[in-house]
């Protein structure tokens, strides 16, 4: 359950993006987007395709330069830092298409994942351990071009988790799962959440954003559209209108 | 990973390579003066594949100026020592900083502007031809006549009367850098080389700060590159921009790393062993009647190793291999 004060947005947010423009040509894919998340929430992030959802994830996770606004994180500004930087801020992320080490094994991906923050023998111990946590714990010798799509994205996770952030972007991790496989990568979320992770999440499964979220956010054509607890946003009639067809209250 | 191996598993992991070094020390006993050569040159280039593979392989960086690191070793050694006196035993360290120095460079004026693979292996190609052009026109280099080296006749100056010693030597630098290149492999640098091989956005996005990484990878295999030229310069006492500043040697490089296996630690000693003496010995055979065949020949198997096994000899024996070791292969999800 959320706690009040950090859906009330009261205390300082951990993520603060304000007023974010990213424009491809002439084309405005977000569109002065402002959101805040608190240390401990998970925040859903919705929109129809092309709403500019994993553009906006790659402004605040430094692979796009935003053409205006300010991202703070943990209380330091890091729009206009390189991806590197950010993700050693403590800020990871996943990609929609999950991007392997085709050559590396899972425990070699994972230990150069932990390696910003310890040594080599430290790293390798992190890695192991969260090789079991996302499932792969059997798998750590196989190389990443061998895996399955699910224990790809299981080891997107991975990826992220190994590099030790105090907030992860997962941008669909869900997508193309089984629900049994959806359910174990929720609970891995809330888990992650209880041990203070906090997440921003892009999903296109709505009864997954509906049912994991604090609050979700709803993006339409590069703009902000709603916000708010799940219900509230379901409610929402421009968010319905947007979603036309697909039932929001179903989650 | 490899930690949890016992012993035993270790020796009989390593056993291929140490049988490779013991028939490698004693070879010289058993052979004439000319297959010294041959397996001077071979060792050469077992080296010079060796550290090119840090770059092109390791971090997957098509590289094709490391003329510029074996001419930057082999003039600025030659030059201390006619000019200064100086041994170059002390000229190669000074050698290889420069060519590190040039080799960091122009990883950081590619990839700082992000330039994608065919550009950074264009890039390089330009930067090699004009480094080429400059050393053969400018006189203080010796221009297009190079540069012969006095002989002092000791080994304090690099020299040696006998080819034995040049052979040790050779060997001596092989092992080291096949010993390097083991290490990384599975050190902290390595592994981030690899992932900008792999996937370098992914690499980013754990982390790994790929710019400088690339530098680094450039600059070990530059400053080994030009301890070859250091070598080479010493051997033949000459130094000129055809031998040393010319694209052949690099196109040589990169094909027997190619035909070895790219990427892997063995790949790069396994091609220039098999390839250096068949060249040598169609030159020798066929020189009079067809010369060039010999390159007529690497064309062929390059093709061949390309079309039939991509991953180059080493991948096709670790395949042998795995079908022999674990005929219930672990490897596959």
């Amino acid at each position: 359950m959320p706690q009040s004060n950090l859906a009330g947005g009261s205390s300082v947010p951990l993520l603060r993006a304000e007023n974010i423009d990213v424009q491809f040509g002439g084309l405005k894919a977000v569109d002065d987007v402002s959101l805040d998340v608190a240390a401990g929430e998970i925040v859903g992030l919705i929109g129809p395709n092309g709403a500019g959802k994993t553009t906006l994830f790659q402004a605040i996770s430094g692979f796009v330069k935003p053409n205006r606004g300010t991202v703070w994180f943990d209380g330091a500004r890091i729009d206009g830092l390189g991806p590197v930087e950010i993700c050693r801020a403590g800020l990871a992320r996943t990609f929609q298409i999950v991007e392997v080490f085709p050559t590396l094994t899972v425990a070699e991906t994972l230990t150069a994942a932990a390696l910003f923050r310890v040594k080599m023998a430290e790293a390798k111990k992190v890695a192991a351990e969260v090789a079991h946590l996302v499932g792969l714990g059997a798998k750590q010798h196989v190389l990443c071009r061998h895996l399955t799509l699910p224990d790809q994205k299981a080891l997107e996770v991975g990826k992220a988790i190994a590099t030790r952030p105090r907030m992860i972007l997962l941008d669909e991790v869900m997508a193309g799962l089984r629900p049994s496989e959806v359910t174990t990568v929720m609970a891995l979320i809330r888990s992650l959440r209880d041990k203070g992770i906090t997440f921003l999440l892009v999903e296109h499964l709505m009864e997954v954003v509906m049912t994991i979220s604090d609050r979700v956010v709803v993006l339409g054509s590069g703009r902000k559209i709603a916000e708010g607890r799940p219900e509230e946003v379901a409610a929402n009639q421009q968010v319905i209108d947007i979603y036309l067809g697909e039932d929001l209250t179903r989650a | 990973m490899e930690a949890a191996n016992p012993p035993a598993r270790d020796i009989r992991r390593h056993l291929p390579g140490l049988l490779l070094l013991l028939a490698a020390v004693v070879a010289p006993w058993f052979m004439s003066g000319n297959w010294i050569n041959i397996l001077i040159l071979s060792l050469l280039f077992v080296f010079l594949c060796v550290a090119w593979n840090i770059v092109g392989g390791l971090t997957g960086e098509f590289c094709i100026g490391h003329s510029l690191f074996l001419a930057a070793g082999a003039y600025t050694s030659t030059l201390l020592y006619i000019h200064l006196g100086v041994s170059p035993w002390i000229g190669m360290f000074a050698g290889g900083a420069i060519a590190a120095a040039i080799g960091m460079f122009i990883a950081w004026l590619s990839f700082r502007y992000a330039l994608p693979h065919l550009s950074f292996a264009l890039v390089t190609i330009a930067l090699a031809m004009l480094g080429y052009l400059a050393i053969s026109s400018i006189d203080f280099l010796g221009a297009s006549r190079g540069l012969t080296l006095p002989v002092r006749g000791s080994a304090w100056y690099y020299h040696f009367r006998s080819d034995l010693a040049f052979y040790y030597i050779i060997l001596a630098h092989a092992v080291a850098a096949v010993l390097l290149t083991m290490w990384l492999y599975r050190s902290k640098a390595g592994l981030y080389f690899r992932t900008i091989r792999d996937n370098e956005r992914a690499a980013l996005a754990i982390g790994v700060p790929s710019l400088r990484y690339k530098m680094l990878a450039m600059a070990i295999s530059a400053f080994m590159t030009a301890l070859a030229g250091v070598f080479y310069a010493q051997f033949l006492l000459y130094v000129e921009p055809k031998t040393f500043a010319g694209l052949t040697i690099v196109i040589e490089i990169i094909l027997f790393t190619v035909v070895g296996g790219t990427g892997t630690v063995w790949g790069p000693v396994l091609g220039p062993l098999l390839l250096v003496p068949l060249g040598e010995v169609l030159r020798a055979e066929l020189g009079g009647t067809a010369p060039g065949l010999h390159l007529f020949v690497y064309g062929l198997l390059l093709i061949a190793v390309i079309r039939f096994m991509p991953g180059g000899l080493m991948a096709a024996l670790s395949k042998l291999g795995a079908l022999r070791v674990r005929p219930s292969s672990a490897k596959e999800a």
